[in-house]
């Protein structure tokens, strides 16, 4: 078991390998010149020369990504060109803030979707199943900034509700981050639940055709027993995949949900850098949510080894 | 009761948003105690559909249309087919069922030892050990050199065959009074079939059990039936004992299937085959289902479908060629 | 494969079908027409009328320049269909020349073209559109671009996986064994056996391609103003919510019904083309 998850781990350098090359040769197709950005109108070739040295620009390109690379892997990503902060602290500080954003809509993107997948198959072609059905569809069609905002004026033109501003950590004061992580957790939850629920009910549904459930029913079991211990533990399988992928579209999301909440998450970080042309944090940010994403599909992989026994270590 | 069931009347629909088609029309038989019933027709003819519906294992969009099934329970004669949730009290303890793929048959993420040990945990009281030892010797009667192992295996690490007399004992693990056979053997290869075949035999004497065989296999029939029905387009088109029906079968269809079978040492230079096709598309015909691949077709057959009569002494058949007394017209 | 007109006829016997069908129309008319049906010129900001409430002259109200809301969101329609439809061709023609070629010649060549796939699929795909806009500079065209590469892979996969399993039909086995060249085998047996999932895959694909723009959009990576985008008149909506709600309803009900309608569609396709599908 182990022996498979460390090649499994291995397997993964070449990914990383290529997604770092990926970034690193996309940012050299910017237009113009990054010194330029900096310097501005101000065209003082000492100045220039000086800059260049510091961010290590007149180095041929191989040694430029090489450079990078084998710092990185250390936990340096260097400094931003705004603040000259280093970039990786914070990273991870704010990795942290998106993370539990992450989870907190993962989870309640599963308590919508799963439970409601499953009625939607069982009640499959009633008026049950057409409801749940819209839900999904809308789920899926909504998108998040546009529910976002939408949500944001019902709330303050009607209910009178503005969300607290400033950002405070969970572990400073509990109730008040729930008060602020809430709102953007059950935006980016329901989006992703209509995609949950899909998934579980075809795959309910997949599973309820098999041959083997006509056995367990002629065994005398109750529906119970053959939805919940046969069919959704099979079930389980692509549903645990859909989610994996769908952690790498909360990553995503979340850019427009820290936007819209003002939340000090990796996704604002990434989206400030850009419009700023800091392309060190850029390259970071990228390169480190990536790597989480990548990171999480391996999990969700090696979770298959534990809940499908046809699958063996190879 | 004096037979462990009677199918009356029986009739099962295809539903559908815009029709219902009466797939199974009309159909009725006995199953006498410590009997091997066999029921033989060609793919599509119901004989599936009929079985499954005895212990209401249909599914959407099939559906029982009418009839009704008798079955001499613990709690005396009840008709099946009117039971709600108690009929799970039935299946798998007083009537259990085998199916055809046993590749497929059972859940791939549970071992072998949970799912024999599922049906006692519905139907008994019995505490883990007791069920495991229970489990142990059904595998051993079953014929499992191994059994001890197997309890904790998965069933993609097995044979077919070895699944298929697991799926045996599953099914007979609780005693019951009657086990449905749908084609156990079909999926196979012919060694292992005589073995399975074997098995069964052997598993209903000792256990007093009456089987319901379903086979399009006229050999299946020979080596394990007493009395057979044959069933086409839906209806049972004959019916008597094994014996009669190899050496003096009334149907035009029946003699064509048997026909059909070839041996060892045939030398004939082609092979039979009765011309024509069965019924699709739920195109029933007015008069007699099988009038038009039949050879001694007569006018009144094409517009007036035949009853099923008793031409002898437990001998049924559904044909204008005979009248009550097994005379040809 | 079924005739065109039998598909449309199926499809537009079921209702969902019809609603998504409809709504599909609707937007592409509303797009063409657009010079006519509008009434204002979309960068001419009345300022005598700012922040107006939907009226008779202006139907949809003005926003904080003075722009007719109306007609900003009827080019808006436009914008949207016009980078949808080019960024999925993008998509689906690299996705159609590497999946053939991956999925048909497999040893590899597939190998390298689905590693490169799936190093692509290792980015979230708001992010990845985000960060090459980044590079490129934010403008339509790059967004077409950006959105065309990262649809890229799942097009790739797609065809991938129905070429390797039309491949291995006897009937493809037997084309090849009586000696046809490949690209005639190509062309003319495996294309059209997968233009199915292809074509299901191309609509949801318009729907996704839709949001991502209008998310981008929204960031201010995507359109870039004065032209107009549901995205980013949702964004610039925000600040004026509370005094002009009505610019932030339009836009988000425009961006809602078409990838409603577009995915609705694409559901219902896909129930017509592969009835095995279906549930």
């Amino acid at each position: 078991m182990w022996s498979y998850i460390i090649k499994r781990l291995l397997g993964l350098i070449p990914v990383l390998i290529g997604i770092s090359l990926c970034i690193f040769l996309v940012l050299q197709l910017i237009p113009g010149d990054v010194i330029s950005g900096l310097l501005g109108i101000e065209e003082n070739p000492e100045l220039r020369a000086q800059l260049e040295k510091k961010f290590g620009l007149d180095q041929p390109l191989y040694k430029q990504y090489w450079d990078w690379i084998s710092k990185a892997v250390r936990g340096n990503f260097g400094r931003s060109f705004r603040t000259d902060n280093e970039i990786f602290p914070e990273i991870i500080a704010r990795f942290k803030i998106t993370a539990q954003l992450t989870v907190m809509a993962a989870v309640i993107s599963c308590l919508i979707g799963i439970p409601l997948g499953i009625l939607s198959a069982i009640k499959r072609n009633t008026w049950v199943d057409g409801i749940v059905r819209i839900i999904a569809l809308l789920g899926v069609s909504v998108p998040n900034f546009a529910s976002a905002t939408l949500l944001v004026l019902f709330l303050s033109l009607v209910l009178n509700y503005y969300p607290p501003v400033g950002y405070v950590g969970f572990f400073n004061n509990a109730s008040v981050n729930m008060k602020i992580m809430i709102l953007p957790a059950i935006i980016l939850g329901t989006s992703m639940s209509g995609s949950v629920m899909r998934m579980t009910r075809s795959s309910v549904l997949e599973v309820l055709r098999q041959d083997f459930i006509k056995t367990v029913r002629a065994k005398g079991a109750s529906e119970k027993i053959v939805i919940f211990k046969h069919a959704l533990k099979n079930g389980l399988i692509p549903i645990i995949t859909l989610i994996g992928m769908q952690i790498g579209s909360l990553l995503g999301g979340a850019v427009v949900a820290e936007q819209i909440f003002s939340i000090p998450g990796l996704g604002l970080m990434t989206l400030t850098a850009i419009n700023q042309r800091d392309y060190p944090v850029v390259q970071g940010c990228v390169l480190f949510i990536a790597f989480v994403y990548v990171l999480v599909n391996l999990i969700v992989d090696i979770l298959y080894t534990y809940v499908d026994p046809r699958i063996s270590y190879k | 009761m004096e037979n462990i069931l009677e199918v009356k009347n029986l009739g099962i629909d295809l539903v559908t948003r815009d029709s219902i088609r009466r797939l199974i029309d009309d159909v009725s038989f006995e199953v006498g105690r410590k009997q091997s019933y066999g029921i033989v027709g060609e793919s599509g003819c119901g004989k599936s559909i009929t079985a499954m519906s005895i212990m209401q294992l249909l599914s959407y969009p099939l559906k029982t249309g009418k009839g009704e099934i008798f079955f001499d329970s613990d709690a005396g004669k009840v008709d099946l087919l009117s039971m709600k949730k108690e009929i799970r009290k039935i299946r798998g303890k007083e009537i259990s069922m085998i199916f055809q793929e046993p590749m497929t048959a059972l859940d791939p993420i549970f071992t072998i030892e949970d799912q024999i040990i599922e049906t006692l945990e519905f139907h008994t009281n019995l505490n883990k050990k007791d069920m495991r030892e229970l489990a142990l010797e059904m595998l051993n009667k079953v014929g499992i050199p191994r059994a001890e192992q197997l309890l904790g295996e998965y069933p993609h690490q097995l044979s077919g065959g070895m699944l298929q007399r697991i799926m045996i004992a599953i099914a007979l693990i609780c005693r019951p009074k009657l086990l449905i056979a749908d084609e156990p053997t079909t999926a196979l290869d012919v060694t292992i079939q005589a073995q399975i075949l074997d098995l069964m035999n052997e598993l209903k004497e000792s256990f007093d059990t009456s089987i319901i065989m379903i086979t399009h296999d006229l050999g299946v029939i020979a080596e394990t039936c007493e009395k057979v029905a044959v069933f086409y387009a839906g209806q049972i088109v004959e019916e008597t004992d094994v014996v009669r029906m190899f050496h003096g079968a009334a149907h035009p269809y029946t003699s064509g299937l048997l026909r059909a079978v070839t041996s060892l040492g045939d030398k004939s230079k082609s092979l039979y085959t009765i011309p024509g096709m069965v019924p699709v598309g739920g195109y029933i015909p007015k008069g007699c289902r099988f009038e038009d691949r039949c050879d001694r077709a007569k006018k009144i057959c094409k517009n007036n479908p035949p009853e099923l009569l008793e031409i002898e002494e437990g001998h049924k058949c559904r044909c204008w060629l005979y009248n009550e007394s097994g005379d040809e017209k | 494969m079924k005739s065109i007109k039998r598909i449309l006829k199926e499809l537009f016997k079921d209702p969902m079908g019809r609603i998504g069908l409809i709504g599909v129309v609707l937007i592409i008319m509303l797009s063409v027409l657009a010079p006519v049906i509008s009434t204002h010129d979309i960068t001419e900001m009345y300022t005598q009328d700012k922040l107006r409430e939907p009226c008779g002259e202006y139907l949809f109200g003005t926003d904080n320049y003075g722009r007719d809301v109306f007609s900003r969101i009827i080019y808006g329609a436009r914008v949207s269909l016009e980078v949808g439809i080019i960024s999925v061709g993008i998509a689906a023609i690299f996705g159609l020349i590497f999946g053939v070629i991956s999925g048909y010649f497999e040893g590899w060549v597939d190998n390298l073209i689905m590693r490169f796939m799936d190093i692509l699929f290792a980015f979230p795909s708001i992010l990845l559109a985000l960060f090459i806009v980044s590079a490129l500079g934010p403008s339509i065209a790059n967004t077409m671009i950006a959105i065309g590469i990262v649809n890229t892979p799942v097009f790739t996969r797609t065809v991938r996986a129905s070429v390797i399993s039309v491949k291995s039909t006897e009937y493809i086995t037997s084309a090849r064994s009586i000696g046809l060249k490949p690209a005639s085998i190509i062309l003319k047996h495996i294309i059209p056996n997968i233009l199915s999932p292809f074509t299901v895959q191309i609509t949801l694909a318009l729907s996704g391609a839709i949001l991502t723009e209008a998310s981008m959009s929204f960031l201010g990576l995507g359109i870039q103003p004065p032209d107009p985008s549901w995205g980013s008149m949702l964004n610039e909506s925000r600040k004026y919510m509370e005094i002009a709600p009505w610019l932030a309803v339009f836009p988000a009900v425009f961006i809602i019904c078409t990838i409603l309608s577009f995915n609705i569609l694409g559901d219902s396709l896909r129930d017509v083309l592969d009835p095995k599908l279906k549930l």
